[in-house]
């Protein structure tokens, strides 16, 4: 087991010798690529927040002319692209990649050169991202799903092409990562640690793998059309020449519904190893929990055209994705149940990565209950294209991902770095966080019932006081991130020393030093 | 190290105590708009039921919560509970569910058939989206409205045409777009519909009252989406008569509506077979004459909603094409470059001040640009230059 390891150590002068961000740069440590995922993603997590709050200071008032159209709707387009494809994905990957063969009892993942070229795609990637804002006609303004004929040739600049090349560079790393963690997931375990007896987050991460290895070259095959559609005269999308706009919503949500999967499987997991450690309980319903993912994945591969109810399919296959959909409702609630069942009868410490964890549970509940109400034909008809969509969205990316991600990030920031991070800012983090969040998204909900279209740069006058609110509590968001990154900054040189189980862990991770030696296990633990 | 604080749990508990008494509170359970058709009203009974289903999700999960974190919170003396779960209540909360789904998924069903099976019309409409506005046509009774942008301007709003129907009247609506995808949406008749270029989406509408309805485009469609508003004014049938009569159509004579939805769905098709350009483009035009009389036809189809059939625009929302700087001077490559690109920002024209959107018209052919911009530059007394096809080939 522990030649993969020692043999790539070896073909390389030995590391002493090299200055400390060398180490860095060219590392295949599992550890070290998972926190500069973690650091990169959360670089671009700021800058996705920074286009966010653009829209919004548009937003403040009805007919503003801060932004003209065209940099609106490229402001919504990038804050969502980045948010989606370069901080929330890889975000949950840095988690993987950290936490994954710590929890399996593994020395690294299966191939860990690879998982080092997947992790500096993402860079390469958001490089050629930002780039499309100095081409003629400025980045891409289509909106993050792209629909053709705007996002093809006449109607949108060159902005596009490098959006198309830039998913298609992350779309290879997410391809890299997602076999790496299967093979890993499968076949690293340590002895005696069946599937069954697996951390509830590696199944998460093993259903999001499958999901990320089917799903992605679907987009890549989609955006592929759309580039020869631009540049080389095809008409997969162009109806003026027998193509069909529809396909691509067909292709792109076939790959985008998946996508949001595997945005929040991740962080149901890190949720399922943060609750039973602080309420001093086991997880209530392992198995439930661990199948109810699976289901998840499964069911997401054939509910992609509930996004398209407003184009006209035939009633009977709206009909039938409608049924599939609401499906969807009942593995959900069997976690969040789950959850609560967790917490039931314990001895609840509030620590500032149980908070976020609980508050992961409260909010996002609301993402999912919204979600009932877009799943119904009529009133999806009636919501979908507003704010209520912006809304649902939100609570299950920003009060759910996110939030899990903060709740990792305070979990195993001790374990990543040999020191805890400060409670008292983290808890002032978690307070302004939630009840800004709350202020900025709650609202949406309410404009969409009214029927304030997305995507609008200036808008009706009966909109303003609502939208006035979330810009302000927005502000508020961005400004309490800062916060985060100064007590990590701090927290990180002189914080309090960890020590090697801080929280009461029950998973391997915590029988090692804070932080773990390069190879993570002296003598590879056994279960048996 | 962990502080048994009280805070948080209290906090928690108020906090949830405040969001349950927000959600519960009655205006956002109807959303503050009115049901303005028979559609509206069910749809709003649908989400009622989701509603009230929700809503004790809510807050059965939240209630369970406040009184975990109250009641279990961190005790230096207490021990946890050792369980690893209950199949009796996960068997639960997974079949309560489920038969709350089927609570929903019924009369969403039977709702879906309501909205899907159009009755006989009364009026069929066609709805044409553009960048970046509503075309309507009623092609039973010979008449055409070609939308504009909505255009705020000094207090001033321009709505362009807005869409006029008679209530209390079935009315079929057939959409489609001429360039890029669209959505027409009137959010109190509960009616939205993707406009799709090579599709014709069908849908209908009954007004019940009297009254103007706010409209919009739903899909981002551009820089102007936000400008792609519209509206719905349903009026008596004497007014609606009238309005027929005004825009220069006849109505159709009793018992032909059947007649009319025949005629009407091949119409649309062809709306949508016109894509990309409006008016077929006429190869090698190079006269003056035959540049004229064609961009005729082009300015008709594409420019006389905002800049007029005279040329004089509308004060203050869209400049004049007559006596303009930009008609008259130059070799006509500006002129050309702003057809085929738009133009947004603060210009003068004719001594005035304007801050409005043109639109880019690149899916016109060099044909059509060329005529129209040669059509503009020698009509209403301009003295400007002719532009060939070359030129707007060029500069594309």
């Amino acid at each position: 087991m522990s030649t993969t390891t020692v043999s790539s150590a070896h073909a390389h002068p030995p590391a002493a010798d090299k200055p400390e961000w060398v180490k860095w740069l060219t590392t295949t440590d599992h550890k070290k690529i998972g926190i500069m995922y973690l650091v990169t993603a959360f670089v671009l997590f700021m800058v996705g927040g920074l286009f966010a709050l653009l829209v919004r200071a548009q937003l403040i008032v009805p007919q503003s002319n801060f932004l003209s159209g065209n940099q609106y709707n490229q402001m919504v387009t990038m804050h969502a692209t980045v948010m989606i494809f370069m901080a929330i994905i890889p975000l949950l990957v840095g988690f993987s990649n950290f936490a994954v063969p710590l929890l399996i009892g593994a020395r690294d993942v299966a191939f860990p050169r690879i998982n080092a070229i997947a992790f500096w795609l993402l860079p390469l990637g958001a490089v050629l991202m930002f780039a499309s804002f100095f081409v003629p006609g400025g980045a891409a303004g289509g909106g993050w799903t792209q629909y053709p004929p705007l996002s093809g040739p006449g109607y949108s600049g060159a902005g596009v092409d490098f959006w198309i090349l830039g998913l298609h560079v992350l779309g290879v790393s997410s391809i890299m990562g997602g076999l790496n963690f299967i093979v890993t997931i499968l076949n690293m375990r340590a002895p005696g640690m069946t599937l069954h007896k697996m951390p509830l987050l590696c199944w998460t991460v093993l259903v999001q793998s499958w999901l990320q290895v089917i799903a992605t070259p679907v987009l890549a095959g989609v955006l592929t059309m759309l580039l020869f559609d631009r540049n080389f005269g095809t008409s997969f999308f162009r109806p003026e020449q027998g193509g069909d706009p529809l396909l691509w919503q067909h292709l792109f949500w076939f790959y985008s519904h998946p996508a949001v999967y595997i945005m929040i499987l991740p962080a149901f997991g890190i949720i399922s190893e943060i609750l039973p450690v602080f309420s001093g309980k086991p997880i209530f319903g392992y198995l439930a929990i661990a199948y109810s993912s699976v289901a998840i994945g499964v069911l997401g591969f054939v509910v992609w055209a509930h996004h398209m109810f407003a184009t006209g399919l035939p009633a009977s296959i709206r009909t039938v994705f409608m049924f599939l959909t609401m499906l969807i409702a009942v593995p959900t609630g069997v976690k969040v149940f789950s959850w609560v069942g967790t917490l039931w009868g314990g001895n609840i410490r509030f620590t500032v990565a149980s908070l976020y964890a609980i508050a992961f549970v409260a909010f996002f509940l609301i993402g999912g209950l919204s979600g009932l109400f877009l799943a119904s034909i009529p009133v999806d008809l009636q919501l979908t294209h507003t704010y209520f969509v912006v809304a649902h969205i939100h609570y299950v990316l920003f009060a759910g991902s996110m939030l899990g991600i903060f709740a990792g990030l305070y979990y195993w920031f001790p374990k990543m770095t040999g020191r805890m991070l400060d409670e008292t800012w983290g808890k002032v983090h978690f307070w302004i966080t939630i009840t800004s969040m709350n202020l900025t998204f709650f609202p949406m909900h309410v404009l969409g019932i009214m029927g304030m279209p997305r995507r609008y740069y200036q808008y009706l006058p009966q909109f303003a006081d609502l939208n006035f609110i979330e810009s302000v509590s927005s502000f508020v968001l961005g400004v309490a991130q800062f916060i985060f990154i100064a007590n990590v900054i701090y927290s990180w040189r002189k914080g309090v020393k960890a020590p090697d189980d801080p929280w009461g862990g029950k998973t391997l991770e915590w029988t090692i030093s804070s932080p773990p030696p390069a190879h993570n296990f002296d003598e590879i633990p056994s279960l048996r | 190290m962990f502080f048994p604080a009280k805070w948080p749990a209290r906090a928690v508990g108020l906090l949830s105590a405040l969001l349950v008494l927000a959600l519960a509170h009655p205006a956002w359970a109807v959303g503050g708009l009115n049901n303005a058709t028979p559609i509206a009203d069910n749809v709003d009974g649908i989400y009622n039921i989701i509603y009230w289903i929700t809503l004790v999700i809510f807050v059965g999960v939240w209630g369970a919560m406040a009184y975990v974190l109250i009641r279990y919170r961190y005790r230096p003396d207490r021990q946890a509970a050792q369980f690893h779960g209950s199949t009796a209540l996960e068997v639960v909360w997974t079949i309560i569910p489920t038969i709350a789904l089927i609570v929903v998924a019924i009369p969403t069903y039977k709702s879906i058939r309501y909205l899907e099976n159009v009755p006989k019309p009364d009026l069929t409409v066609e709805v044409v989206g553009h960048q970046f506005a509503w075309d309507y046509k009623y092609s039973d009774l010979g008449v055409s409205l070609y939308g504009a942008p909505w255009i705020e301007a000094g207090g001033q709003v321009n709505k362009g045409d807005v869409l006029v129907v008679p209530a209390r009247k079935v009315v079929k609506v057939l959409i489609s777009s001429k360039d890029v995808v669209h959505d027409w949406a009137v959010p109190e008749f509960g009616f939205k519909l993707d406009a799709i270029p090579g599709h014709v989406n069908q849908g209908w509408f009954f007004a019940k009252e009297e009254g103007s309805y706010q409209g919009y485009c739903m899909q981002l469609c551009g820089m102007s989406h936000a400008k792609m508003l519209t509206e719905v004014r349903a009026v008596s049938d004497a007014e609606f008569e009238e309005f027929i009569k005004s825009k220069g159509g006849k109505l159709a004579p009793e018992g032909s509506a059947a007649r009319a939805e025949e005629a009407a769905p091949a119409a649309a098709v062809e709306a949508a077979a016109e894509v990309p350009n409006q008016v077929a483009a006429k190869p090698s035009l190079t006269s003056e004459a035959d540049l004229v009389k064609h961009g005729a036809e082009v300015y008709q189809a594409n420019c006389a909603s905002c800049h007029q059939a005279t040329g004089e625009g509308i004060a203050g929302a869209f400049p004049p094409l007559k006596g303009s700087e930009y008609t008259t001077q130059g070799d006509g490559s500006e002129h050309v470059k702003i057809v085929l690109k738009g133009l947004q920002g603060p210009i003068k024209v004719a001594g005035k001040d304007y801050n409005g959107v043109m639109p880019a018209f690149p899916q016109l052919s060099d044909e059509d640009i060329a005529s129209v911009v040669t059509y503009e530059r020698r009509s209403w007394g301009n003295q400007g230059s002719v532009v060939k096809p070359d030129m707007v080939k060029k500069l594309r």
